[in-house]
Order: structure tokens, then sequence, then C-alpha cells
């Protein structure tokens, strides 16, 4: 017996959910520069996209400021900016600034975005390591 | 100028057309999982069209880092197929093939329902891969080599199917999450007149001894009881061959993922019927067993993690909530069946059937099991 079953679920819900927050991320970058056009993306397309980054900003940034315990995930982004040296709570802070900014259709900062897709890495960095280790149970 | 992101762009869209084609090339006779096979080239050419949609994006340096995340989310998604997939769909031996069509009867038999193809991959641990993204129709099953040669093992295929029915339900990881909330709360309250140090440390023990039961051993110890369900005698005599064959200390805290060997054998023994344990064959067994696992001499940890109390627990918990949530699956009750009766004509054999047969023959009647067995597989149905 091993422990596959377990991996396997955790790949599906990670995976699952990187999946998405990758592909809305490329939406919403792609609404900053002005290249909806090339990806032939819609206006609901975008506007569903930043409403789904801006829900997962709003349930990480009580984590990274301390104010929530979190999920697996949540936790495993605030381990890894601590372990980077970061600040948690200016990410928090950020990242509640950032969910307003999407909500009110407000332009967003390479800056601002390149944060995001910073803590998506960890998590993508995370499941492609899931993956990995399918090969060497 | 060169630069990595459209490189690895052209290594993904390369890599997409490779699998495309291998699955292509799979074997798609009548026993081989066509179903799965299907689901499989959809997904993959589902994540070719996000790919072409995409890929502007993927050459365009001003996406930076997004750009390379989505690259690496596709890669997983197709690493997943490539790695767990393919290796078992691609070389399909006579004997996955036929273990295939018995493991999808019995988990029909079984009420898991929602698997709707399977495929069997002699990977070398029994194990199971339940959950192909969202869904979890299309388990890999892995068995050792020569799967079938092994009968004190057969009753772990029922544990391997308990996963799926695991992460099927959350109603039974949530029940066996709060008795153990419970449990540990109830001696939370239970701690006497000590000091203020003393209560401090107990409290620390206590939190430590739940913080044990992960979502892993939860998952684990819930399969062993769901095969001890649907197996009966069988299982429990598996499940000491688990704990004695390998050789491992049966209180052994220190296993990743799993709870000791001795807590997992304690559920089964605590859900089997009263005639079931007081059968010679169970009772003789468990007797060697206990001589061998020492429980009695566990030390202070195991005693806090895997207390009878805690154990019988979860037994009950998952003994009541099985018929409730899987009204079809059959527990089993019965004794080990009667040698005559096992030795008598019969057309077909389930995995149900086999399991409890065999390990009645082996048991009773080794002189003849050989023969026995190599005309009784081929029943197998």
């Amino acid at each position: 017996m091993s422990t596959l079953g377990q991996l396997s679920g955790s790949i599906a819900q990670n995976l699952g959910r990187v999946d998405d927050l990758t592909k809305w991320l490329i939406a919403v970058r792609a609404d900053m520069l002005g290249k909806v056009a090339a990806l032939k993306l819609s206006a609901e397309q975008v506007v569903e996209a930043k409403k789904k980054v801006a829900e997962f900003l709003d349930a990480l940034a009580p984590v990274l400021e301390g104010k929530a315990d979190g999920d697996n995930q949540q936790k495993l982004i605030l381990k890894r900016l601590v372990d980077g040296g970061r600040q948690p709570t200016d990410y928090g802070s950020d990242f509640a600034g950032i969910s307003s900014a999407m909500k009110s259709n407000i332009k967003l900062t390479a800056e601002q975005l390149n944060k995001v897709s910073e803590v998506v890495g960890y998590l993508q960095g995370e499941v492609a390591g899931e993956v990995r280790r399918l090969r060497s149970r | 100028m060169y630069s990595y992101q459209p490189l690895k762009a052209d290594e993904v869209k390369f890599v997409l057309v490779g699998l495309h084609e291998r699955l292509d090339a799979c074997p798609r006779g009548s026993r081989d999982p066509v179903f799965m096979l299907d689901c499989l080239k959809e997904r993959v050419e589902d994540i070719a069209v996000l790919y072409e949609a995409e890929e502007p994006a993927f050459r365009d340096p001003d996406f930076g880092l997004d750009g390379l995340n989505r690259l690496g989310a596709i890669m997983a998604s197709l690493a997943l197929i490539e790695e767990e997939y393919l290796p078992a769909v691609a070389h399909v031996t006579d004997e996955e093939r036929a273990l295939r069509l018995v493991f999808l009867g019995a988990v029909q038999r079984l009420g898991l329902h929602w698997i709707k193809d399977l495929v069997v991959h002699s990977s070398g641990n029994l194990a199971i891969f339940p959950k192909f993204f969202a869904v979890l129709d299309i388990p890999v099953v892995h068995v050792q080599a020569n799967f079938l040669d092994k009968c004190l093992c057969l009753p772990g295929a029922f544990h391997e199917f308990g996963h799926s029915v695991f992460l099927k339900f959350v109603e039974f990881y949530n029940a066996m999450k709060a008795e153990l909330a419970a449990h540990f709360d109830a001696l939370r309250k239970a701690i006497g007149p000590v000091t203020e140090e003393q209560k401090k440390r107990l409290l620390e023990d206590l939190d430590e001894a739940q913080a044990y039961w992960t979502d892993s051993r939860l998952a684990e110890l819930f399969c062993d009881l769901f095969a001890q369900y649907v197996a009966g005698c069988a299982n429990m005599i598996s499940m000491v061959d688990l704990s004695m064959g390998t050789g491992q200390p049966a209180c052994d805290t220190d296993i990743q993922g799993y709870p000791p060997d001795a807590a997992r054998v304690k559920v089964c023994e605590f859900a089997l019927t009263p005639e079931q344990a007081a059968s010679s064959e169970v009772k003789h067994l468990l007797a060697d067993w206990e001589r061998y696992a020492e429980v009695d001499r566990a030390d202070s940890f195991y005693r806090d993690v895997c207390s009878e109390k805690l154990l019988r627990r979860f037994t009950i918990v998952v003994l009541e909530l099985l018929p409730k949530l899987m009204p079809q699956t059959q527990r089993n009750v019965s004794l080990m069946p009667d040698i005559e009766a096992v030795l008598g004509p019969y057309d077909s054999l389930t995995l149900e059937e086999a399991t409890q047969r065999a390990i009645t023959v082996l048991m009773k009647r080794p002189d003849i099991y050989d023969s026995w067995w190599r005309e009784a597989r081929k029943k197998l149905a």
C-alpha cells in the first residue's frame, strides 16, 4: 500500500486551483497590458477573471496578516514568504488593496500584479513538486 | 537573442503533440480501458486548445511570470497523464487486462458506481491513484507483480478502493475528525488537580497526540475499515499479514502518512462481529499477532495516540456511516467458508468470493492450494 491515494487527492485539489489561477492571471495581465484582443478574450472573461483573483486575494490577505489560520495552500504561501525574507503582513495589506482595485475596475500596476504572480508561482511550484513525487514514490 | 519562455513554450507544444500520439497508439481492444483513453485524450485536447489561445502570452515578455506559471501548470497537467496514466495504458499485460475486469466488477458490486473505468498497473506496490483532476471515475490501481499469486494481499484491493470512497464522501473524514476532537477534548477536561506547569505539559502532550492524526493517517485507517467491512475475516487475516509480514515494529508511530500497524489491526479487530471474532481461524491468528505486536509494551506516545478508546470511536463511527452513505455495499458478516463448500463445483468467482476461498484453501488444504488456485483464477469474473 502506498500514500498514492492521498497524493492523488492533493494533486487534484492543488492542480485545479493552480490551473484556474494561472489562467485568470493571464487574463488580468492581458487587460492591464491592453492585449486582450491578442488572446481573443471576451470582456466577460476578463471581468470573471478579476472577480476570481480578487476572491483568492480576499481569502489570502487575512492569513498573511496573521488574522486567520488559512488552508494548506495559504499556509504554504505564508511559509514561502517568510522563508524568502519577505514581510507577509506587507503582502497581506497590498493584496487587500489589489483586490479592492480589481473589484472597482481600477487599473493595476505591473508591480502590483507581479506580487500576485509571485505567490501563485509558489503554488505552481508546489504542485509541480507533487507531480514529480509520482515518479519517485 | 534567446530567452527561456518561448523555448519552454515550444517544448510544451511538442510534449502535447507527442502525448496525443502516444494515447492514440494505445491498444483499444474489448478488454482495454477505452473509456479511460477517451477521457485522457479529451483532457489533452482541451489543454491543447487552451495552449493555442494563450500562446501569444507565452511568447510575449510583458506577461513575465504569468506566462511561466501558466506553462508550469500545463506541464504539471501533462506530466500527470504521462507519469501516472500512460505507463498503465500503453503496455497492458494479460494479467492486468484480466484484473481490470475483475476489479471493475468488484467496484460495481461494492457500490462505487462513480467509477466508470479503471486500469491495473503492476508497478510493484498495492496502491491507487483515485482522482484524475476533479473526477474520481477513472482510477489507476497499482498492484504487485503477479498479484493473484499473493492471496493474503487480495483484500488489500478493497483497502485501495476505500481511498476512492473516502474522497467521494467527505462525511467520513468529518466524522472521524469530530470523534478525534471529542476524544481529546474529553481528556483535556479530565485533567485532575495538578500544578499549572504539569497541566501545561499534559495539554501539550494531548495537542501533539491529536495532531498526530493527519488527514493521511485518518484516510488509511478508514480504508482499513472499509476493507474490513467488505471482506470480513479474510481482511482480518490480511491485516495480520500486513503487520507481521513486513517485520516492522507494530507500534511504530514514525511511519510517514500511516498509523502504526497495531492501530490498523486493532480497528479491524474491533469491526469483527462477535461470531467472526470467536472463529478459530481469526482467534488463532490474532493470538499470534498479539504475541508479535507486544502492544502492552508500546511507549507512552503510542498509548496516547492509539488508545483503544479512540480506535473504537473511529471504528464505530465508520461502521455507522457506511450503510447510510453506501447502502448498496454489503457488509461481510460471515465466517470463513467451509472447506468442503469451497472445494465444490462453481461456474465463476467474484473477487470477494475468491478472497475468502483462496485464504481458506491456503489455511486448510495447503497441499492442494496450487492446483485449486490455478483452476479458480480462471473463473474469476
